[in-house]
């Protein structure tokens, strides 16, 4: 970067961050709502933890707004819920260990014949239930089941996720039900990121275990959300997954070094430790043969969030995926800076066992997203927002994406869609037109947060035209706060 | 926290597996048993509790902890007068948390009932009967409380639990 540039760059971003604290100091008083679209105002606090300050800072009202403002014009095919999950945690916490403490709150926007309106609820789980009784943060409900991960829709229900917990079913009306078992058959927790088979409904996930053995088990449920498979893994070790990946006959798991070590933890009180040395293990489980083992297949140490995807052609199986040559698990902008990911692709040959790898992109990315109707199956579009590191160095905050970037899988090419200065986007969802005939036929929908306004926007983009400006842009009185992941649900696909 | 939970279990741990890895002992508990390999070993809670309170090591425990040196000996007293001040609505609320059922349970796996059951359910009514004492309590509570004789796989317990030293 030429000196200038640095300059330049460095006066607008300290522009606009004494803006945005300005604004900031300006809108927490002038963000007036009417008292009828305020269901409830909890007390506020500021901490000084990173990730819990500016985009990350949590909200204490939730609210139903109809009518929302909108620029552009809302696609009138698109019916259903947009609904997000994110950790907010309600009382000031007395540590807080992103992104596993929070409490769950959901953000959902519904669409109907051109107009949109919004909710967010907490989810009231049980350990939230408990401190809203002593109106404080309780240190031993820590790494309670906090349902702040995901929501997905499965077997007529709306369930809300946290990978060391059981779902919390919430309905569409974001109240929460309570906890789901799938009637008994699962036990303690399932991941945050299970994977749908969308031709027969079947939901596929697993559960890990840093204590008792198998530790780590897979399980399939129906489409009426009855568990058909349980399969017990062997691993050497306990070890974090925090996702996995599914294809025509296999699911997908890796082993990652970012082991959990008693000792370690007895130590530094860090349990997770990242020991490269041991390298990273790609185990496939095959789907319909329940008799076959696991395949294992070696490769160099490596740490994986989020699949993008993964599908098998030619004798191979393509797992793409944001990949990060090491992991340290620390909160500090230190480590969080030292984690750089890229786009990856393993290419693992099913005869020999062998796996080649492509670097796709090198951009550091995440929370990856595509049409879930593509999972498993060979797919052109792909959508994971920029987390530039430079930027976030710069505002010394961590989960500042100013761009969502489009790939092109087939044509191996991507397109940015750059957000205005000062506007940072979140997930991308992916919604199917209702008459889609190809694969540009889709809208990418993200929640922006603008930090001179200190309020949020939708904003739903068009697949065949990602660098214009939205189609809609959805304006929102209030912000809603950095979270990781959401779903669209189509009318009736949960009650 | 979980790591907290994991120090209290491993107090328990250390307290009853140290213990363990020493010694044995009961009464709720009245006996603890220590099972290494075909073996089993047994020391009474009794002479456990002396040792804690007074320092005394009496000759049934003298047994097992001769092969220790004078530091270890202490960091075992230490481990189980260690007090707590965590009330027993706490630590029952803690001990929901299905991260801390996970542990127990791996704890269950090492510290048994007397015929090999999982401990799970007897370690969590042990210490929340501990907690709900009046004032501070330790992991000898938590072992006065055991609701049945303790038995510890030791081999498993230095699998699963590689604390010791």
């Amino acid at each position: 970067m030429k000196r200038r540039d640095f300059l330049t760059t460095t006066v607008s971003v300290a522009a606009l961050t004494y803006l945005s604290r300005q604004a900031e100091a300006w809108s927490q008083n002038h963000h007036q709502l009417h008292s009828s679209q305020i269901h409830r105002t909890y007390p506020s606090w500021a901490s000084r933890d990173l990730f819990l300050q500016g985009i990350n800072a949590p909200v204490f009202q939730e609210v139903d707004l109809d009518n929302l403002p909108v620029t552009g014009e809302i696609p009138p095919d698109l019916a259903g819920m947009y609904v997000r999950n994110g950790p907010n945690p309600m009382f000031q916490p007395i540590a807080y260990a992103y992104p596993l403490e929070g409490d769950g709150m959901l953000h959902a926007v519904y669409f109907e014949a051109g107009k949109a309106k919004y909710r967010n609820r907490w989810i009231l789980t049980k350990g939230l239930i408990y401190e809203m009784q002593a109106k404080q943060a309780l240190p031993e409900l820590r790494f309670r089941n906090y349902a702040n991960t995901h929501i997905i829709a499965h077997a007529g229900k709306l369930l809300a996720l946290y990978e060391t917990g059981l779902p919390y079913e919430v309905s569409r009306d974001l109240e929460t039900v309570g906890e789901w078992s799938f009637n008994g058959k699962l036990e303690q927790a399932m991941t945050a990121h299970p994977k749908l088979d969308v031709d027969t409904g079947e939901l596929h996930f697993y559960r890990y275990s840093f204590f008792t053995e198998p530790y780590l088990t897979y399980y399939v449920a129906n489409a009426a959300g009855e568990i058909t498979r349980t399969t017990g893994i062997e691993l050497p070790q306990p070890a974090l997954l925090h996702d996995m990946a599914l294809s025509d006959n296999y699911a997908i798991f890796c082993h990652c070094p970012l082991v959990f070590d008693f000792q370690q933890a007895m130590r530094t009180g860090i349990p997770l430790v990242w020991q490269p040395e041991q390298g990273a293990r790609i185990g496939l489980i095959h789907r319909h043969d329940l008799d076959r083992k696991p395949i294992w297949i070696e490769t160099e140490a490596f740490w994986v969030w989020h699949f993008m995807n993964a599908f098998e052609q030619n004798g191979t199986l393509v797992v793409d995926c944001a990949y990060y040559p090491q992991m340290i698990l620390e909160n500090t902008l230190s480590a969080i800076l030292s984690n750089r990911s890229r786009f990856q692709r393993l290419t693992i040959n099913l005869d020999d066992r062998t796996i080649t790898q492509q670097t796709l992109d090198d951009r550091n990315v995440d929370f990856p997203s595509l049409d879930r109707q593509q999972t498993g199956k060979p797919y052109r579009f792909g959508y994971m927002p920029h987390m530039d590191l430079e930027l976030i160095a710069q505002k010394a905050i961590p989960n500042y994406f100013p761009e969502l970037i489009q790939y092109d899988l087939v044509n191996q090419t991507s397109q940015v869609h750059c957000l205005q200065p000062g506007c940072y986007c979140g997930e991308a969802t992916v919604v199917p037109k209702s008459n889609a005939t190809s694969a540009t036929d889709h809208y990418v929908l993200t929640w922006v947060f603008n930090e001179i306004t200190q309020t949020s926007d939708l904003l739903i983009l068009d697949a065949a035209n990602f660098t214009a400006a939205p189609l809609a842009q959805i304006h929102l009185p209030v912000r809603v706060p950095m979270g990781t992941h959401g779903s669209w649900i189509v009318a009736g696909e949960a009650a | 926290m979980l790591v907290d939970a994991i120090r209290l279990g491993v107090g328990s741990l250390i307290g009853t597996l140290i213990v363990l890895l020493t010694t044995a002992s009961a009464q709720g508990a009245e006996r603890i048993y220590l099972k290494y390999g075909p073996l089993l070993f047994s020391l009474s809670v009794e002479s456990l509790a002396t040792f804690v309170h007074t320092g005394e090591i009496t000759p049934e425990l003298a047994r097992y902890t001769s092969q220790l040196d004078q530091n270890t000996r202490q960091q075992l007293r230490q481990a189980l007068q260690q007090p707590y001040t965590m009330n027993e609505v706490a630590v029952y609320r803690m001990t929901e948390i299905p991260v801390v059922v996970d542990f127990l349970q791996g704890l269950g796996e090492v510290i048994n009932t007397p015929s090999g059951l999982n401990g799970f359910y007897a370690i969590r009514s042990a210490l929340v009967l501990a907690a709900a004492e009046p004032g501070d309590w330790t992991m000898m509570d938590v072992i006065h409380h055991f609701p049945t004789d303790i038995r510890i796989d030791v081999e498993r317990a230095m699998q699963r639990f590689p604390v010791m030293p």
